[in-house]
């Protein structure tokens, strides 16, 4: 900075000097002062059959996808432009919490749901809008001083408005997750709108064994939604801690209560069994161990590590890991569990403050229902000071995690574990 | 792996005499040059006899899987999960009820939406392809069909048993992951999946799969994906699918600031100018502008720019009027060469481009987009390089420094008029395979299935 202010301070003498003169911005900065790239699919959202008065979904893809070495943290901001901009709403994947910013780290891509809510009094035609969003790279942005560059994409948006309700919706799938006594117990009935309105979703399970009802499970008051276009899930599950092993029968019974009189979608009657304790092997794989961002002195670190369930039943994955110091231990730091499905990736994460500079080592492992997966190790190194230049790191092990880290270290506060999963619930 | 030339002669020395007369000359055309692909014959449909008269197996169902993580060039390979436009679904086609899992014999949803990687980075984005195939007659010949959005075909791929006979029992749940992603994506029913695993199980049924890559090069849209299964000297059966291959753009730089120098008032100052080689992304300090797409599909582009305000003021909603601010811009673009070239504003200051000129707040906000035309000059297409230059009018300001955290904006949007977009690009025609040489080569060039990992 001195540098910088020496130069404008000499420049202004000669300005002075000439009388005329004026000094534009010089990027001056001694770091990389990146303004991102943007990714985004798909180019264009079309609705079709929009009912006035309904909600309509569709979803954009925003993905970080460096090339030629660039690197770090994308993040997206969106806003809605046009006629309809009132209308559009952003929404994560998962979850309900409008958003109007998103990060992406390095190689990954991230999914926004563009809701469009048709007010009730629209005419029947077409309206046109578009989604604006803008790519900055988190931490590195252009500084005062210089003239930076960054870079965004339109997405055009037409809603065409029709007037004619359609409420179709049928229940495509209807099953039973495998379970043993002390698990709860999934019974998932799976839904297709077909129609142009939004389906509210509710779900009645009656359970019985030798004929003689146990319980009866309902997703009554609970807010499964599934909007036009789209197939979701609706589920309950059952405690079965107190249950016994065996034989039971489930009465599926699905039911639209969005509108005046309820319309029910499907009924099926599914055999199953709860198992004894122990009955299935757990078996579980490390995947992937890498930081999703790079942190500065001060900053928290996130390191989040892939669990694949490869076992037979769904299991509650912790990532219990040793944080080091040049090689000192420093704390044990573990993330809360989570429910992993068989077949299906948890990503799952731990989270502490670096204070200090230095080089940090992380060895983690995964406790999945008293079982343990192998340990791995990632290797970073901090540099002191928000705006240092990031250094490579190493993951141990198989994983695959590609590194970037700056920063400090020092006293090491747990933060939060998978909290950043947190979700209104998982629908697939 | 075998070649699908080579399944064409399995099954053809299996067929009737006048069908080896015809493999034969297949297969001296196949010594003298043409690629085996070429040699392979069209799929000759549902009712086509092969030879022989044993009864065709029955394909039960098929599915198809992306590489959720994108990242199949390193480990742990293929990651099952979502595809790339979760909120679609086919309405899960592949039902069971007793123990037959079955299946349209045509299915017109997309099974799946896949967007390729950008820049091809790490690796083309790979697919999976299943089928579950009805075991009554012993070694079928099973392959896919992949067919381009505009009919032609793009490959074939010759199917390998993922169950076995000696791993029959434990090779039927699949690698860890896919029956699940399968049924997540709403292709198969939880029942049928669970059918297919406890039927092959019992070898009555067998899974077959073949894997190929998707290049940014190669068209988006609507693939159609035959999958074919052909007795020992007897008949075939056909299951006919789509994927749905997404347009994306990934608009990337070579650069991060401006760098307007020392210069006077009253001047028209236009920087360095750009140049057709793109530097790494994002270097910072390089003024020669540059920018490309790295996605799949046309961009046109346009800009918008902020205020310059004087540096020895402060932040704050007051602080960048009209005397303390450079506000009137231009900005010049094109792909290819500087014949194509588009200036936008450089005619005089009247007809220059504004900032946000009703804000005097410092930071400025960004003003309106002013948009390069959208001809084939001014169009982005995959891997295009376009070049770019940016100018500003000074007018009276007075001697500062000025500047602007975000100067410049390029914004992209949807100009689907290149090859990949399935369109011509000059004349207006649909989209013609092998037409065009783009820098990376023929962008509907079959690729090997050779990557796929050892069963």
């Amino acid at each position: 900075m001195n540098l910088l202010r020496n130069g404008r301070t000499r420049v202004r003498q000669s300005i002075v000097s000439l009388g005329i003169g004026l000094l534009l911005a010089v990027a001056l900065s001694p770091m990389p002062a990146r303004a991102g790239a943007v990714g985004i699919s798909p180019l264009s959202l079309e609705y079709v059959d929009a009912l006035r008065g309904s909600t309509v979904v569709q979803t954009l893809q925003l993905s970080n996808e460096p090339s030629d070495g660039d690197s770090g943290t994308l993040s997206y901001a969106l806003s809605a432009k046009g006629e309809i901009a009132s209308w559009m709403t952003f929404l994560p994947l998962e979850g309900l919490k409008p958003l109007s910013k998103l990060e992406v780290p390095e190689s990954k891509q991230a999914f926004v749901r563009v809701v469009i809510a048709v007010p009730a009094g629209s005419a029947n035609r077409t309206y046109t809008g578009e989604v604006f969003i803008e790519g900055t790279t988190v931490g590195v942005a252009a500084k005062p001083g210089s003239v930076g560059v960054g870079t965004a994409q339109n997405v055009p948006v037409t809603v065409k408005v029709g007037g004619v309700e359609r409420r179709e919706a049928a229940v495509e799938d209807f099953s039973v997750d495998k379970s043993e006594v002390g698990l709860k117990q999934r019974f998932t009935a799976k839904i297709q709108n077909t129609g142009n309105v939004a389906v509210a979703s509710e779900l009645e399970v009656i359970i019985s064994r030798d004929g003689k009802e146990v319980t009866t499970l309902s997703t009554k008051g609970q807010n499964f939604p599934v909007f036009p276009s789209v197939s979701d899930s609706v589920f309950a599950e059952w405690d079965t801690s107190e249950q016994l092993g065996g034989a039971y029968e489930a009465v599926f019974k699905v039911t639209d209560v969005a509108g005046l009189t309820p319309k029910v979608l499907g009924t099926n009657t599914l055999p199953f069994r709860l198992e004894p304790r122990g009955t299935f092997t757990r078996s579980g794989e490390f995947t992937t161990f890498e930081l999703l961002e790079k942190p500065v002195q001060g900053d928290a670190v996130y390191a989040e590590g892939g669990f694949l369930n490869a076992g037979k039943i769904p299991t509650n994955a912790v990532l219990d890991s040793k944080v080091y110091f040049k090689d000192k231990l420093m704390k044990a730091v573990q993330s809360l569990p989570r429910t992993v499905r068989p077949g299906q990736t948890g990503k799952i994460g731990v989270l502490f403050n670096a204070v200090d500079a230095g080089p940090y080592t992380i060895k983690a492992a995964f406790n999945y229902d008293g079982e343990v997966t192998d340990e791995r190790e990632l290797k970073f190194e901090v540099v002191k000071g928000k705006g240092g230049v990031a250094s490579s790191a190493k993951s141990g092990g198989s994983s695959n995690g590609a590194l970037l880290a700056v920063g400090g270290v020092g006293g090491l506060a747990v933060v939060s574990g998978a909290v950043l999963f947190l979700r209104r619930r998982r629908r697939r | 792996m075998e070649g699908g030339f080579v399944n064409t002669i399995r099954r053809m020395r299996l067929g009737r005499c006048w069908t080896l007369v015809g493999g034969v000359a297949l297969l001296g055309l196949a010594l003298v040059g043409p690629p085996a692909l070429a040699a392979d014959p069209p799929p000759s449909g549902a009712a086509a006899n092969v030879g022989g008269n044993a009864t065709a197996p029955r394909i039960e169902c098929a599915w198809a899987l992306n590489d959720s993580d994108k990242t199949w060039a390193s480990a742990p390979k293929m990651q099952y999960g979502l595809d790339d436009t979760p909120s679609a679904t086919p309405g899960s086609p592949c039902q069971a009820s007793g123990e037959e899992a079955a299946m349209p014999s045509t299915v017109t949803a997309p099974l799946i939406h896949v967007k390729p990687n950008a820049h091809d980075e790490p690796t083309e984005q790979y697919v999976e392809l299943w089928g579950a195939v009805d075991t009554a007659t012993d070694n079928p010949v099973v392959y896919f069909d992949v067919y381009h959005p505009d009919g032609t075909k793009k490959t074939q791929i010759d199917a390998t048993k993922y169950a076995s006979e000696a791993n029959q029992g434990s090779g039927c749940t699949g690698p860890a992951g896919m029956f699940a992603a399968a049924v997540s994506t709403g292709q198969l029913t939880s029942t049928a999946a669970s059918n297919i695993q406890v039927e092959c199980a019992t070898q009555s049924k067998q899974l077959w799969y073949g894997a190929f890559g998707i290049s940014k090069h190669q068209p988006w849209g609507l693939y159609r994906v035959t999958l074919t299964a052909a007795a020992s000297g007897g008949q075939e059966s056909q299951l006919t699918f789509s994927i749905y291959v997404q347009p994306f753009s990934n608009l990337e730089k070579d650069f991060t600031t401006i760098n307007f120098g020392n210069v006077g008032a009253n001047r028209h100052i236009q920087t360095t100018s750009g140049n057709f080689n793109f530097e790494s992304s994002n270097q910072a300090g390089n003024q020669l502008f540059s920018v490309r797409n790295t996605g799949n599909a046309g961009i046109a582009l346009g800009v918008r720019f902020a205020s310059l305000c004087r540096d020895s003021f402060a932040d704050g909603p007051i602080e960048c009027t009209d005397s303390k601010r450079i506000d009137h811009f231009d900005a010049k673009f094109g792909v290819g060469d500087s014949t194509n070239l588009q200036s936008l504003g450089n005619v005089s200051l009247a007809l220059s481009i504004p900032s946000d000129l009703s804000s005097s707040a410092k930071p400025a906000p960004l003003g309106a987009e002013v948009q390069f035309d959208s001809s084939y000059g001014r169009t982005l297409c995959p891997n295009d390089v376009g070049k770019m230059e940016f100018s500003i009018w000074t007018e009276t300001v007075p001697g500062d420094g000025y500047s602007a955290v975000t100067g410049v904006q390029v914004v992209g949007r949807a100009n689907p008029i290149c090859i990949t977009d399935n369109y011509d690009g000059h004349a207006g025609a649909p989209y013609t395979a092998n037409r065009g040489t783009p820098q990376f080569g023929n962008p509907i060039t079959p690729i090997s299935n050779s990557h796929w990992p050892a069963n």
